[in-house]
């Protein structure tokens, strides 16, 4: 995907995560979209634009939503870092690797945020940020999914083609720049 | 170096995660207050968003009646419970005018006076809120060219809701009172002498003590806010008393209390200036 498309699709999801998504809410839980978005870039290209975006975007989420700047952004890179580690030994193409890799970044993304979040010693308990877990996490997965059906047609070409015979190491050449 | 040289993406990652951990360090040393980048990037957003927000809105006002009908329907039992309530509180109160005369009393006391008189207030949409983190904190659209500044209390029709915590020319971050380690100042509406203190119980609710420990708080009762503590005005409706427990470790009677206001649907809001 070409990078202006890329930093098109994550300023769209952005203002829309910070401004429409509270009223698709599931037991006062919304999706992480912003979230969804780096796990599918690190995992299906090649380049760290997951990475880059994640932490871009982690910053200005927590400018405007965070109660310190910066922890959305250490924890949308290590998700990233993780899936990028783990699609190595997955198919992009399949949508259950890439469900694997989305909760592996989800948790881990979860983990990191709250982590960080406990040491400033805000007062949420652990069972409060449990709680949320669940839903939270089955909504990213969904949109992990909708994200993987989407972008993966624009990444890897002939992966309809009866007479493609190579693997995706081979399909590299026809990532789309 | 030359092990730098050698591995330049794991370089690269260690940089940018060290910066990132000193942004969050000087992020938290001067509690999530932004800087000139910051606010840049705020009122961007905002500018953004504000449309947005009214799509929102409005698709919400449109669409919200079929999607939520179970939430309606359980609404609806909670307003006509609500409206019982009220007209039992109605009844007491015209029962009890002396009761009344006293309160009025206590309240000239207390220096006690009708907030849009001591402040000005400023009405404002909430253009952001984000439900994917278990934190209250959203962006409303006016800022420091509407008088608003940090610390500037935020309340709704039916209650306290917390304080500014940022700020930039056309909007502003508001922090919860649920989400804030800082202690609120409170007193019992039905005897204005009895004096507490609140924080977020980090579980969505408010948990706190009594200062006189023989104040005969009980279960409904309704807290306002209190001068004690200094951060808060006088007179703000906090929230109801769910539970009163005798604190065995020190001297005090503990209070829990669900807030006035549900946090997750805060559509508009008022500001004190």
């Amino acid at each position: 995907m070409k990078t202006r498309y890329a930093i098109l699709l994550f300023t769209v999801a952005f203002v829309i995560q910070a401004s429409m998504l509270r009223y698709i809410a599931v037991y006062d839980v919304s999706p992480n979209i912003l979230l969804c978005l780096v796990i599918m870039f690190a995992f299906l290209y090649d380049e760290p634009l997951g990475v880059v975006f994640g932490v871009v975007f982690g910053i200005l989420w927590d400018t405007e939503f965070g109660l310190y700047i910066g922890i959305s952004a250490v924890s949308h890179m290590s998700a990233a870092l993780a899936v990028m580690k783990i699609k190595q030994y997955l198919n992009h193409e399949l949508l259950l690797p890439a469900l694997v890799s989305g909760l592996a970044g989800i948790i881990l993304n979860n983990g990191v945020y709250w982590g960080l979040y406990k040491l400033t010693g805000i007062p949420h308990t652990f069972g409060y940020i449990l709680r949320m877990q669940p839903v939270l996490i089955a909504y990213n997965l969904l949109f992990v999914m909708i994200f993987h059906l989407i972008l993966r047609r624009g990444v890897i070409r002939h992966r309809k083609d009866r007479d493609y015979k190579g693997g995706f190491k081979e399909a590299k050449g026809f990532i789309m720049k | 170096m030359k092990w730098i040289r050698k591995h330049t993406g794991a370089s690269t990652v260690i940089a940018v995660f060290a910066a990132l951990l000193i942004l969050v360090l000087v992020s938290y040393q001067t509690f999530g207050e932004s800087n000139i980048l910051g606010r840049s990037a705020g009122r961007i957003v905002g500018i953004v968003q504000t449309p947005l927000a009214g799509v929102g809105r409005f698709i919400d006002a449109r669409f919200s009646v079929y999607l939520n009908s179970g939430d309606i329907a359980r609404e609806n039992e909670q307003l006509k419970a609500r409206v019982d309530e009220l007209e039992r509180e109605l009844n007491e109160a015209r029962l009890s005018g002396a009761d009344l005369a006293d309160l009025e009393k206590l309240s000239e006391a207390l220096n006690y006076a009708d907030l849009g008189n001591d402040y000005n207030l400023v009405t404002a949409d909430v253009i952001g809120l984000d439900n994917s983190n278990g934190f209250n904190i959203f962006t409303i659209n006016v800022g420091s060219q509407n008088g608003v500044s940090n610390d500037s209390v935020v309340i709704d029709s039916n209650g306290l809701i917390g304080r500014v915590m940022a700020v930039n020319e056309s909007s502003a971050k508001v922090i919860s009172i649920i989400d804030e380690t800082n202690k609120v100042g409170f007193q019992v509406f039905r005897n204005l002498e009895w004096l507490g203190m609140l924080n977020g119980d980090g579980d969505g609710k408010l948990t706190g003590y009594m200062l006189d420990e023989t104040a005969a708080v009980r279960e409904g009762d309704r807290l306002i806010t209190s001068e004690v503590g200094g951060f808060y005005p006088a007179g703000i409706t906090i929230g109801k008393v769910t539970s009163v427990e005798w604190n065995h470790d020190s001297p005090l009677k503990t209070v829990r209390v669900e807030p006035a206001v549900y946090f997750k649907s805060i559509r508009k809001v008022t500001v004190l200036i």
